[in-house]
């Protein structure tokens, strides 16, 4: 049987979720490898709507229900994925949160969204998170990355005070990246943050990039 | 011309006529609004307990300073004020709960977070916007300040916003995308409920409302222009027909945060007149464009940035972009200048008196 990847990518894209879980199931039913699936019929397809929403062609509630619809796919596959003679390539592990004193979250949740739907392992710690936080939930869950989120100039300093704990901390091989309204890639750099996300589909490459060259 | 009231220089303004310098409409987080009393040797007004609380507190400090506008609102009723409930959490009269983080309350719980059908908005006990007491504060400013300085009744969060923080903000965006019906009933509601507190403050002689909820992002719209036709334009354009329908001459302004390019034109169609807060930092909000495309068929309000040049900027940086601002914006007429948002705590005293020096002492 042949799966019609270029279907589920567009039910993926407009987050028809009954679809989406329908043709993944028929997938795993006909024996494609689990690998396939995922990268083929739902990573694909969320990669096109992060490059429209960065675009300006598709909007906020529409990436929420794709990331819904995806999210429906991925429950199918994930029993499979964790059996052993699967193995699908894990990314990598992001612990991501918006810093204290913020409640904006939109934003830091939509990078969560198409960093999970491009493979990688993301755990969100919420809003209003101290340096405390963020370092106890790195080392919880052994973490490549640190992304950290802030809409405002009062609240985006602490962005600094998190950097500086890591480095205090002796954590440098974990990678830190921003986002928010007010930061740029100077404000980055100010803070001796590895880098900046200026959207979505963006802050995705970016995390990629930070892990190849990690590994390499 | 240099003896324009603060009421007539607004008013005249917003008709489109040239005055001395442009009204002056600031407001200020209760930190910010702490450190200019102690500055300025005055007494601090604690914030009013209303959802709006920033845009009409702190009027005696702000007139004093310069400000030509007063803002009024409604305010929570006698029987049912902002509780504390346990530690740092408060619930207000619509259920919202919020925890105190210190600098900023944060939301703690949505009322209506599990709501799934229309019957669960229509059992909802909503608040009664003609409640005992609403109103008193708005009469108490305008009986104290209206015949000097513009009213502008306080109407942000008009349906939009005031509809996720009944059930939070991705499952709104969600269950409009998804069309789910109670979605749209739960709009229809806090709008009705927020037009008739909106009609009432025109009724109590209101000179501009000021209504508004934040359809933009630093990086272009929150939703798409076509869902925000077919939602939301259809709505915006009954209140407005409400608001006129109290007083024809009514000057309607709609803030709306962030790059919103898109609808702007929309909203000059339904009978907007006056544009906020005009962000400068999100993108192509630019002032010359606006002036260019919309100056024929709106006045702005806002357009001084607090992502950068308010916080961070020098005095002389202030200066400048007052007058450049003014130059643009404000040519024949049509301008009331103000921060593209309340001024937050980590903008230096000196910085808000070089920004109303500025304008204060303005020359072509
Ligand atoms: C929605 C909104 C709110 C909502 C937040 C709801 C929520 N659950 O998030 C509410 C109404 C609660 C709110 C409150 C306030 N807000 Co507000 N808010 C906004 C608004 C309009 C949009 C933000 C948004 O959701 N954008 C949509 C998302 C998709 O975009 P984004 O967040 O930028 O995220 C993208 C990128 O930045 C990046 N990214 C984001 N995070 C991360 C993290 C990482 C690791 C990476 C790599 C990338 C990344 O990728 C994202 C996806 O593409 C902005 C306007 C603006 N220009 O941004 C103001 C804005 C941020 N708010 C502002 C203010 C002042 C406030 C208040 C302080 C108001 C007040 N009381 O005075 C309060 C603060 C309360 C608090 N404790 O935080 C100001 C800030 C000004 C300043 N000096 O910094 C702004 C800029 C508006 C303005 N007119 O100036 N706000």
């Amino acid at each position: 049987m042949k799966i019609d990847y270029a279907l589920l990518n567009q039910y993926v894209y407009e987050g028809k979720a009954p679809k989406v879980k329908e043709m993944v199931q028929e997938a795993i039913d006909a024996g494609i490898p689990v690998a396939e699936i995922l990268e083929e019929g739902l990573i694909a397809g969320m990669s096109v709507l992060g490059e429209d929403f960065k675009h300006n062609i598709r909007y906020v509630p529409e990436v929420l229900i794709a990331a819904r619809a995806m999210k429906a796919g991925q429950e199918l596959l994930k029993p499979l994925l964790a059996t052993a003679d699967v193995k699908a390539k894990k990314k990598g592990v992001i612990v991501i949160g918006t810093v204290k004193g913020d409640l904006h979250d939109i934003g830091k949740n939509l990078v969560t969204m198409m960093a999970e739907g491009a493979g990688f392992e993301v755990y969100d710690i919420g809003i209003d998170k101290s340096d405390n936080d963020f370092v106890e939930a790195a080392l919880k869950y052994n973490a490549d990355i640190i992304g950290m989120s802030a809409l405002l100039t009062t609240t985006m300093p602490y962005m600094k005070t998190v950097v500086e704990r890591f480095k205090a901390e002796k954590l440098d091989h974990i990678k830190i990246v921003i986002g928010g309204a007010p930061i740029n890639s100077q404000y980055a750099k100010d803070i001796n943050a590895d880098g900046f996300g200026p959207d979505a589909a963006s802050s995705v490459s970016l995390f990629e990039s930070l892990i190849s060259a990690k590994a390499s | 011309m240099t003896n324009l009231t603060p009421k007539q220089r607004t008013m005249l303004a917003m008709n489109k006529q040239e005055v001395d310098r442009p009204p002056i409409f600031v407001t200020l987080t209760p930190q910010a609004a702490k450190k200019l009393s102690d500055h300025m040797g005055l007494p601090y007004e604690e914030p009013l307990d209303s959802m709006l609380s920033t845009r009409i507190s702190h009027m005696d400090l702000l007139t004093k300073l310069g400000n030509d506008c007063v803002g009024i609102a409604g305010c929570a009723p006698k029987n049912s004020p902002t509780r504390v409930l346990k530690d740092n959490i408060l619930v207000n009269e619509w259920g919202m709960k919020f925890v105190d983080v210190g600098i900023y309350f944060e939301f703690y719980e949505y009322p209506l977070a599990n709501a799934s059908t229309v019957e669960d908005i229509e059992n909802y006990p909503w608040p009664d916007p003609y409640a005992d007491r609403r109103f008193d504060a708005a009469q108490k400013a305008i009986d104290k300040y209206g015949e000097k300085y513009a009213i502008v009744a306080d109407l942000e969060t008009a349906f939009f916003e005031t509809a996720w923080y009944m059930v939070g903000m991705e499952k709104l965006l969600m269950s409009l995308a998804l069309e789910e019906e109670y979605a749209f009933a739960l709009l229809d509601k806090i709008m009705g409920i927020n037009t008739k507190i909106g009609m009432k403050l025109i009724e109590m002689g209101a000179d501009i409302i000021w209504a508004g909820d934040d359809f933009g992002t630093q990086r272009g719209m929150m939703v798409s222009p076509d869902m925000w036709r077919e939602v939301f334009k259809p709505r915006i354009k009954w209140m407005f027909e409400q608001f006129r329908s109290v007083n024809p001459d009514i000057k309607i302004a709609w803030h709306s945060c962030g790059s919103i390019l898109p609808i702007i034109g929309d909203f000059a169609e339904i009978g907007l007149d006056i544009l906020n807060p005009i962000q400068p930092l999100a993108e192509g909000m630019t002032p010359e464009y606006l002036k260019e495309n919309h100056g024929h068929e709106l006045c702005f309000f806002g357009g001084i940035d607090i992502q950068h040049l308010m916080p961070h900027g020098t005095v002389e940086e202030i200066q400048k972009e007052v007058k450049r601002r003014i130059d643009i914006l404000g040519e024949k007429g049509g301008y009331i200048i103000a921060p593209a948002h309340n001024i937050q705590d980590d903008t230096p005293v000196e910085n808000i008196l070089a920004f109303y020096d500025a304008v204060k002492n303005y020359k072509k």
